[in-house]
């Protein structure tokens, strides 16, 4: 006997492999809040190879074995034309590319509306592979008046039914059982439509007559199967959801309770976020003391505290808008009033070639373009969705705050118009609504050039409203910070870190004794020397060269535009001293003609710039993840950047020369 | 292409506004009065008298008065249109009842809610049945 083959009979697999079961449904049918229950907190998010579509893995244990659970996206039926319901067929018939075939197909169904819910589960069935039925949400069957006899559905199907309350947990370990049963059963494909192709392989969309024909057969097959199993035990009656959408849908109502809302995600957003980011900032000055404790001075020193934690912080700062967002984002999807907000605004952003749902990443846009453009996966027509990435930045998000308040403070004259508006307040407004424009108009351009398509059809399924689980809130936002962290903070940080060492290299050589003070060291640096070799660029807008190492070094972030002003100026930079640096600003002469360096007129033109130009390497990293990554993505962010570059030049110098030849503060 | 507007659409219109216009001059609604005669306008509980046989026969959906029961005949729409209308239960031969028409089509379809937009809704031929 052969004692190898002895001895591998005896050890048993170290690792045995786990089942892999996908979880497939309808939209709005507790499909995700039963992967939670499934799986509790052991899950990630990922993309599907190639596209943006949210892949969802998680696994718990049963019986001595892992199962592998993957969360497919929400789909109506098998038709491979949308990329959602591609990804969901490839993945139950085993040919998506990075996703191992599945062994149990489970199909999530809710209960309240089974025939609907029915037409999917038959498609499913029919590709033959071993499958389970949640039937979710059975608690709210008696309140709608509804009876369902689960075990006829079982005879009917041919398949194991497990009625389950995802929200409570209620028939989950039923569901494991069945699940870890369900590949050894042996298992007939359902044939409703055998003589036409299989629902995937219907290659021509233009066979009109033979969807007719399925569609219709399916529906009377669903029809007498509801008829055996479902029995109302009173009469329908509106619901209250009904109720509640004669004033969300309103004509007028609607867009005002949507808009109502929207300023709340925004005020939120805005200053809700304010102090947590205030305060993790905080804690990386902290953190930054004590290396300064630690550490001698020295490049060391420079490295951890303005490099590495400078890093640090400007990735953490966007973690509060982030989690608030997703938190907002969340409520809306889970309460099922996001369909309606979608339906509400599309009328509106229509027009514009954007979807119904673009209308809340563009408001975000107005906090931060980073948690906003991770907000466009909400919308599931890829071009609207690549659109609305495209033009989000445009929104003037509250990083530039800081450079307009600065230059208004500077240039712009305390003066009331019309008696109650202060011209510095009209300013600001004016810089708000230049960049709001700019993103309509390139929205509008965007669809009718590269981003073209047909023009969509609106249809939309309305679900019930529901209250949102707390626990699967918690999770989403959870997954959508780490994924932050985790793809877009590793590249930002890494950024952070490549800016420090250009502003503090090479370092300057003077006769000892001397002190180097910081504004020399910035000239000689790497940074300095690019924003002196940019200076015949910026030039023709009225710039000299220290506003062009302040344009180069806030690449990394707007905000610090101001703080390196004031380091060249040599004002320190606390924030209680701004008021310093607008004195300096506005006394700087210039070394040649001796009149003041700065007009006006070029402060308006340098925030016209900040309001077009794509100063954020954050933005620029998140515009790469999220147009695809790879090649794809950098093509995106390169010409999100570009032309957003060529507006802002475009309209500096326009303000500029403009303002000029209508005679307005040209050299004063 | 759409077809062209069936003239149920005008009758519907000005069903909607039973009054007739006001003299120029005559007395302007104050701004409450205006706040709450918008909030009436909410959907109809039945029919009213005048839309109850407005609708005898084919129409497209668009059309089709609030509170009635349709008969779907036949869609009209590009190819994938029609296939997500009908995996979502508008098929030809499926009865919809009409929810409310006013800011785009909402549908009651075997108990779920489908909202609809007037171009979609324009390309789907039904006949009402009564409500």
């Amino acid at each position: 006997m052969n004692p190898v083959s002895g001895l591998a009979r005896a050890i048993p697999d170290p690792a045995p492999r786990p089942l892999r079961v996908g979880l497939v449904g309808n939209p709005n049918c507790g499909k995700s809040t039963l992967f939670n229950a499934l799986t509790g907190r052991r899950q990630r998010v990922a993309n599907f190879p190639g596209v943006t579509v949210d892949r969802a893995e998680g696994e718990y244990r049963y019986e001595d074995g892992m199962v592998a659970v993957i969360d497919l996206p929400g789909i109506y039926s098998l038709s491979p034309e949308s990329p959602d319901e591609a990804i969901a067929l490839d993945v139950v018939q085993g040919r998506a590319a990075g996703v191992p075939p599945l062994d149990v197909v489970v199909i999530v169904v809710n209960a309240e509306n089974l025939d609907r819910n029915l037409y999917l589960a038959t498609e499913l069935l029919e590709l033959g592979r071993p499958a389970v039925i949640a039937l979710n949400r059975v608690d709210r069957l008696a309140r709608a008046g509804l009876q369902i006899d689960v075990v006829e559905l079982i005879h009917e199907l041919g398949v194991v039914v497990v009625p389950v309350v995802a929200t409570r947990g209620e028939g989950v370990d039923r569901l494991r059982h069945a699940i870890a049963r369900a590949a050894s059963l042996p298992r007939a494909a359902l044939s409703l439509v055998s003589d036409a192709a299989p629902a995937g392989d219907a290659g021509d969309a233009g066979d009109a007559g033979d969807d007719t024909h399925d569609a219709d057969r399916r529906y009377r097959w669903i029809s007498g199967v509801i008829d055996r199993t479902v029995s109302r035990t009173r009469p329908r009656t509106p619901s209250l959801s009904d109720r509640v959408d004669t004033v969300v849908l309103h004509r007028v109502w609607g867009p005002v309770i949507f808009l109502g809302l929207m300023l709340l995600v925004f005020q939120a957003m805005f200053s809700w976020a304010r102090p947590l980011a205030d305060g993790i900032q905080a804690l990386v000055t902290l953190a930054g003391q004590g290396v300064r404790f630690a550490v001698p001075p020295g490049a060391l020193r420079s490295l951890l505290v303005d490099g590495a934690l400078g890093g640090v912080g400007s990735v953490l700062v966007f973690l509060p808008q982030i989690a608030i967002l997703f938190l907002f984002i969340g409520l809306l999807e889970d309460s099922g009033y996001m369909a309606r907000a979608a339906f509400v605004m599309d009328r509106y952003m229509r027009p514009l070639g954007l979807h119904g749902k673009s209308f809340i990443p563009l408001i975000s846009g107005y906090a931060c373009a980073v948690p906003a453009i991770m907000a466009t996966r909400t919308i599931q027509h890829p071009k609207e969705r690549m659109a609305t990435i495209m033009v989000v930045p445009l929104m003037s998000c509250s990083a530039r705050l800081p450079v307009y308040t600065l230059l208004v403070a500077a240039f712009v004259p305390a003066v009331a118009v019309a008696g109650v508006f202060s011209l510095q307040g009209l300013t600001m407004l004016g810089m708000y609504l230049l960049g709001t424009v700019a993103a309509l108009v390139a929205a509008a351009v965007f669809r009718r050039t590269l981003l073209r398509s047909a023009t969509r059809a609106l249809i939309i399924e309305l679900p019930p409203y529901s209250l949102p689980s707390v626990r699967v809130l918690a999770n989403s936002v959870w997954q959508r910070v780490r994924l932050f962290l985790r793809r877009a903070g590793t590249v930002i940080f890494a950024i952070s870190i490549l800016l420090w060492g250009m502003a503090s290299y090479p370092r300057v050589t003077v006769a000892p004794g001397q002190i180097v003070t910081q504004e020399q060291q910035l000239s000689q640096s790497a940074l300095g020397r690019v924003g002196h070799a940019i200076e015949p660029l910026v030039r023709p807008l009225g710039y000299d060269w220290k506003i062009g190492v302040s344009m180069v070094a806030s690449f990394a972030a707007r905000e610090v535009f101001v703080s390196t002003m004031g380091t060249i100026y040599g004002v320190s930079n606390d924030g209680n001293n701004q008021h310093a640096l607008t004195q300096r600003l506005r006394e700087e002469r210039d070394p040649v003609t001796g009149r003041a360096a700065y007009s006006p007129l070029m402060a308006i033109g340098l925030m016209a710039f900040y309001v077009f130009a794509l100063m954020c390497t954050s933005t620029v990293t998140m515009t790469h993840r999220e147009t695809g990554g790879g090649w794809t993505g950098t093509r995106w962010a390169t010409l999100q950047f570009v032309y957003m570059l060529a507006l802002a030049y475009g309209a500096a110098f326009l303000v500029f020369h403009g303002g000029r030849a209508l005679g307005l503060g040209g050299g004063a | 292409m759409l077809p062209p507007l069936h003239p149920l659409v005008f009758v519907q219109r000005r069903a909607r506004s039973p009054l007739p216009p006001l003299h120029p001059y005559a007395t302007s609604p104050s701004p409450a009065q205006i706040v709450l005669k918008l909030w009436r306008r909410r959907t109809p509980k039945q029919p009213s008298l005048s839309t109850r046989f407005a609708c005898p026969s084919d129409c497209p959906l668009a059309a089709c008065p609030i509170g009635y029961c349709a008969l779907v005949i036949g869609i009209s729409c590009p190819a994938h249109e029609a296939r997500r209308l009908r995996t979502l239960g508008v098929f030809e031969g499926a009865r919809v009842n009409i929810i409310d028409t006013r800011s785009g089509i909402l549908l009651d379809v075997r108990g779920s809610r489908l909202a609809l937009d007037v171009t979609v809704a324009g390309a789907i031929l039904v006949r009402p049945i009564a409500a």
